[in-house]
């Protein structure tokens, strides 16, 4: 891989990323895969949000502490998870990735249907 | 104290004899010395349950003359009616008032001999009688934890996850499955989990033979049926 030693992230986990960011507190399994299907309307899996957040421990952009246990969960306890001063450089840095790349983008054809 | 099978299985003697000391020199009382004051038999015995107010009595009586402490200084002391203390003595607990004084009273009195409480703990139960009201059932935690998800779909991610994923991912899946059981109904809820379930289990078994490698030939020749189960899952209408 060429960006190894670049805080580099796909899509994904930028979408997750950012999730974490704004649920601040609240930030766990359930209320992070409603948020992202709430905010980018598409149907997402536990089970993909979990590995990726697992990828993204494993990278040091997020820590996870164990929460609370309720009756609804069958007293199985959550996992919060709250982003890290590396994964804020990694969002700074596909941001400008991102404005780069967008910068020089004219005359897109509009295929209809989507909004402007 | 050391037990002859040097275990706290017989926590209620191990209490008892912490605490007692020989009232002149301020040391540990033998095995022998503990017994013979308290008149509690062997050691190594099972205590027999539960322990009758009796018991109770003359263990306090020995311990107070081990003290050498009469019923009426204990009486100046703690100003509990010397015809009370001497009913506890004597294990008749009848004499007593109802209810929390008679477990107040033995308190009392025990701290005056410096018992600490805690040993005192088995014997509670012999001589309170039911005064506690019972409880009004908390219906609404009771109704949510009759809603479960079906068991398949634990087992089949238990087999993906990672130790620790066990606990916050099946608890996640569980908390909305209730969720969506309360506002949809059963059949909504288990389509839904299932979808949930087998959606997991892409990523999840992705991970896993990126992990292994070797199965990855395997899976590029029975994933179709994989694919099938979740075409099915996927086809069935959510209301």
């Amino acid at each position: 891989m060429a960006n190894q030693d670049r805080f580099y992230l796909g899509e994904f986990e930028e979408i997750l990323l950012l999730a974490v960011f704004r649920l601040k507190d609240d930030a766990y399994g359930v209320s992070l895969r409603r948020f992202i299907e709430e905010e980018t309307g598409r149907s997402t899996s536990i089970g993909s949000v979990y590995t990726t957040l697992e990828r993204l421990e494993h990278k040091g952009y997020i820590s996870s502490w164990q929460g609370e246990a309720t009756p609804e969960r069958g007293g199985r306890a959550k996992r919060y998870f709250k982003i890290e001063s590396p994964g804020v450089r990694a969002l700074h840095e596909t941001r400008t990735i991102r404005a780069k790349m967008w910068a020089g983008v004219t005359g897109l054809p509009d295929l209809g249907g989507l909004p402007a | 104290v050391r037990f002859r099978d040097n275990s706290l299985r017989h926590s209620r003697w191990h209490a008892i004899g912490a605490f007692l000391r020989h009232p002149s020199t301020g040391r540990a009382l033998s095995l022998r010395r503990i017994q013979a004051v308290t008149g509690m038999g062997m050691f190594h015995e099972k205590p027999r349950e539960p322990v009758s107010p009796k018991e109770l009595g003359v263990f306090l009586k020995r311990t107070r003359m081990a003290r050498g402490h009469s019923i009426y200084s204990i009486h100046l002391h703690t100003g509990i009616q010397k015809e009370y203390l001497e009913a506890i003595e004597r294990g008749d607990f009848a004499v007593l008032p109802l209810g929390l004084y008679r477990r107040t009273f033995v308190d009392i009195y025990a701290r005056e001999l410096s018992i600490p409480s805690a040993a005192l703990q088995p014997f509670y139960e012999a001589i309170s009688e039911a005064v506690e009201l019972p409880q009004p059932p908390d219906n609404s935690v009771a109704v949510k934890t009759e809603i479960k998800p079906p068991r398949l779909g634990e087992y089949l991610l238990y087999l993906f996850l990672t130790k620790r994923e066990r606990v916050s991912l099946i608890g996640d899946i569980e908390e909305e499955y209730v969720d969506v059981y309360e506002r949809f109904g059963r059949r909504s809820a288990k389509i839904w989990y299932y979808k949930q379930v087998f959606d997991s289990l892409r990523p999840l078994i992705r991970r896993a033979l990126a992990k292994t490698g070797v199965v990855l030939w395997l899976w590029k020749h029975t994933g179709w049926i994989y694919e099938h189960v979740l075409q099915f899952i996927n086809n069935l209408k959510l209301k």
